[in-house]
């Protein structure tokens, strides 16, 4: 007979898993040597940033259920204030992402406060608002942004003196960012804080009857997520070494957005296919010249009619013992 | 000794008065239930007692403080855990989790401690862990940890349910119509359960229409009609109250 | 100076109403925003402008198979990208999407078969202007007011004095109650839908009449600010999407031209955010009582 501990892990499937993800991370540490166009790495590159981007907004809209449409807000924040401090205070990247990170973070806890007690459409327009207000700042604030002239000449990151301004240097790069978001996001969810998030996209009254401070937790989430935002935008920043407010309209909030629901609200590995396939799918396009955006359009209705929960679906958080069992446990399990 | 003493406690929405200056006292240990008709306001005081309704006025004294217009995730940390009459689980969660988040406030790993996996982390969590598999096992869920709470059996996720409540180690705890849309089997499995509670040192106060359930459980009785209190006593006193009578069929019965 | 701008931003503000309306009446019935409902304008204001210059029809009968034509749009979009998905009872961040995915899609298809430059919208009514002292009111501006209060006034008595407007009433009450009772919701919602659509393909084209332009990106910033609008006076809300049209319409041209006309966006959405905070339903939007 089962014990109840072994209901919980599900061994068989964890272990497959376990090997395919051991292979593609082992395949991923090979792209930078298998001679790909620097055009295919540069697409690998921006799928890292929208991975990230993508999770950060998951945790926000598909975990804690609160429908965001300003992301790209906060990934601007990150990218002009690293071009800023890099461009005339000469700060390293690390310095300026973590700025960047930080005052994106700031400004979700700042937005948050006040408006994630409205609900639905009003939180919507309030997030899509606030991005646009963001925008038209960086456009207009000639003194602090350049305005439309954009911020040029953004450093590569280097550490140690070691320049990491090549193809490898980026992808690594990217690379360790990505995967620190992911298992930092992973984790989060797969927690005391994660399971609050949940517990309030499922019912928050319910929620709130079982002690959990719901505009707290709610706050909590937008700032996290500003945080990450922040930090694509700083490596944005750094890789693309030119900014200006074009990058980040409300079209790129909608892309973010879409690659969380293509993917699977609430699903972590749903965002990584999501980011790779919304990220890649308009170079496949590319052929189709003139009707890319006519047919960007009709995949992104056809995808919401075929399987609107997403590719994925919303996956089951893991709660994982980590002791030996109590005797207590084992003891009923033989009965 | 009480536990929780209500004092005239009312509330009007507009011009309508849902409960009319209620007194009510549950002593520590006791099973006391709240009876009346369908719009009776019985809902509306249990709302009133966890704080999802301010008071219009009255006091509600709960382990010796006054708790009235209390939020309502505050009402949980002080000891008074809930369920609801129309089920409010967190569907697409787990039944371990659903239990789990029932112990929110009596668990605080943080964001640094859940990012960084820290010794606490993972001792809180196999604690919290241990105590929903021995408290799910009390009513027959712990075969089903890792199913969806919304994939339960309707008296399935009525038991889920108040285990998720008593997760929180509550000194007392409200049952909304446990037995609603239960089969005879289930509710005399549901009037056991209540015992054990009883037995297990729990305090329950609960709204219940099953007649059975209640003459069978109950060591007082309130009953409410058009918001207001019309009587109270043992389950013996009400079998033979008059104006209860007159209430539940009408006068001339 | 001032009336000046107040004129001008009622004028502007009541072509926000008009496209606002639309968006707070499929929130009412659907609880959806409907991101197409910008790119919906547009479309509008394209295909009279199409009908009188390929087809030389005369403005006004342009006009009216144009707004008709654009009505049709808006049960099409329904029909095939809404309703399947209600059917299926789908999340409705879903629609949300699908929303969004009509609005690229038609957006790009009219900047392929029409292209993408700005293109000159005849002037098709040139009255003049009347000129109080200093202010300046053209005829073109009382039309677009007058028009605006007209097409409101109708929708207020088609909502509270017509069969139709009782069952679009009762499906945004309850919608599985008025099924119940026998209320035709789908042709309720389809209903809708044309009515949201034709009024925004009537913005459409006053705002080309009066910009004496169209483009293809018209509809972008349009939509997001009659969809502000719509908050702003409380979403679900008839009167709170007229109130909210013509403040958000006001406030930026005054913002324009008291402040920075760069910042003219910044300030309707900077409103809308102070408003939502004070009064997280909006200003004429209900607090409803929660149910436990």
């Amino acid at each position: 007979m089962k014990t109840a501990l072994d209901n919980l892990k599900g061994k068989s499937t964890k272990n497959s898993l376990k090997i395919i993800i051991i292979i593609a991370i082992a395949l991923s540490l090979l792209v930078p040597f298998l001679n790909l166009s620097s055009f295919v790495i540069r697409m690998i590159i921006m799928v890292g940033i929208y991975i990230i981007l993508g999770l950060s907004l998951n945790l926000v809209t598909g975990f804690a259920g609160q429908l965001s449409l300003g992301h790209a807000a906060f990934y601007a924040i990150g990218a002009y204030t690293s071009a800023i401090l890099s461009t005339r205070f000469e700060m390293s990247f690390f310095i300026t992402a973590l700025m960047g990170a930080l005052l994106a973070a700031f400004f979700g806890f700042l937005l948050g406060l006040p408006t994630l007690k409205l609900e639905g459409a009003y939180l919507a327009i309030v997030t899509l608002g606030f991005c646009e207000i963001v925008r038209i700042v960086a456009l207009n604030w000639m003194g602090l942004t350049r305005g439309p002239m954009g911020i040029p000449g953004i450093p590569a990151p280097s550490i140690f003196g070691i320049d990491l301004g090549t193809e490898v240097g980026y992808y690594f790069l990217i690379y360790i960012l990505a995967a620190a978001t992911i298992i930092t996001i992973y984790r989060i969810v797969n927690s005391r804080v994660g399971r609050a998030f949940i517990a309030i996209r499922e019912d928050e009254l319910a929620a709130q009857s079982m002690g959990i401070n719901t505009t707290m937790y709610k706050v909590l989430a937008f700032t996290i997520a500003a945080f990450f935002a922040g930090l694509a935008g700083s490596f944005y920043a750094h890789y693309v070494t030119y900014i200006d407010p074009q990058s980040f309209t409300f079209d790129e909030s909608i892309q973010i957005l879409s690659i969380v629901i293509l993917g699977g609200m609430g699903s972590i590995p749903g965002t990584i296919i999501g980011a790779l396939i919304l990220v890649t799918a308009p170079e496949f396009l590319r052929s189709l010249q003139d009707y890319r955006m006519v047919m960007y359009g009709a995949v992104l209705i056809i995808m919401m009619l075929t399987r609107p929960q997403g590719i994925m679906g919303a996956s089951k958080t893991k709660i994982k013992r980590n002791k030996l069992a109590s005797s207590k446990i084992s003891n009923k399990g033989g009965e | 000794m009480s536990l929780l003493q209500v004092n005239n406690l009312t509330k009007r929405f507009g011009g309508l008065v849902a409960v009319d200056s209620v007194d009510l006292v549950v002593n520590k240990s006791e099973i006391v239930s709240i009876i009346g008709p369908n719009g009776a306001g019985k809902t509306t005081f249990f709302n009133m007692l966890t704080g999802i309704y301010e008071p219009t006025t009255g006091s509600i004294k709960f382990d010796g403080k006054n708790i009235e217009g209390i939020s309502p995730e505050k009402v949980i940390d002080i000891g008074m855990a809930r369920t609801f009459q129309n089920i409010r689980l967190f569907s697409n969660m787990t039944v371990l989790e659903n239990v789990i988040v029932g112990m929110h406030t009596r668990t605080s790993n943080g964001l640094l401690h859940s990012i960084l996996r820290t010794k606490k982390f993972k001792h809180e969590e196999d604690g919290c862990i241990d105590k929903a598999i021995e408290l799910l096992s009390t009513v027959n869920l712990d075969s089903k940890l890792d199913e969806y709470a919304k994939n339960l059996a309707y008296g399935e996720q009525r038991r889920l349910e108040i285990v998720r409540a008593l997760a929180s180690d509550p000194k007392l705890i409200l049952l909304d119509e446990p037995a609603a849309g239960m089969n005879p089997q289930e509710t005399h499995e549901l009037m056991e359960y209540i015992r054990k509670l009883k037995q297990m040192g729990f305090t329950v106060l609960l709204i219940e229409h099953d007649m059975k359930l209640v003459m069978n459980i109950s060591d007082r009785i309130y009953v409410l009609d058009h918001g207001a209190k019309i009587a109270e006593g043992t389950p013996t006193e009400i079998q033979n109250n008059k104006s209860v009578i007159e209430a539940y069929l009408g006068k001339g019965a | 100076m001032f009336f000046q701008q107040l004129i001008n931003g009622l004028t502007l503000g009541s072509t926000y109403a008009l496209t606002a309306v639309g968006y707070t009446m499929v929130f009412g019935i659907l609880e959806l925003v409907n991101f197409s409902h910008g790119a919906v304008y547009m479309f509008g204001a394209f295909v009279v402008l199409m009908l009188m210059t390929a087809l030389k029809l005369n403005f006004m009968l342009a006009f009216v198979i144009g707004v008709i034509i654009t009505g049709l749009l808006g049960i099409t979009i329904d029909k095939i990208c809404l309703f399947p998905l209600r059917k299926k009872k789908a999340p409705k961040v879903a629609s949300l999407i699908s929303t969004i995915g009509v609005s690229i899609f038609i957006q790009n298809l009219v900047m392929l078969v029409w292209g993408s430059e700005t293109k000159n919208f005849p002037l098709v009514l040139n009255l003049g202007s009347i000129n109080i002292g200093s202010l300046k009111i053209s005829y073109l501006q009382i039309i677009i007011m007058m028009i605006a209060v007209v097409l409101m006034a109708a929708l207020t008595i088609i909502i509270r004095k017509t069969k139709i407007g009782k069952a679009m009433r009762a499906t945004a009450q309850n919608m599985e109650a008025a099924k119940l009772m026998g209320v035709n919701v789908n042709f309720v919602i389809s209903f809708t839908f044309f009515l949201g659509a034709s009024l925004a393909a009537v913005a459409g084209v006053l705002v080309g009449m009066y910009y004496q332009s169209v483009d293809p990106m018209m509809g972008f910033m349009a939509g997001l600010k009659a969809f502000a609008a719509a908050v702003l006076g409380g979403i679900g809300v008839l009167p709170g999407a007229i109130l909210g049209g013509l403040i958000i319409g006001v406030s930026e041209i005054l913002a324009a031209g008291y402040i920075h006309a760069g910042f003219r966006d910044a300030i309707a959405f900077g409103i809308l955010i102070a408003v939502l905070i004070i009064r997280p339903t909006g200003l004429l939007g209900k607090k409803v009582q929660k149910k436990v």
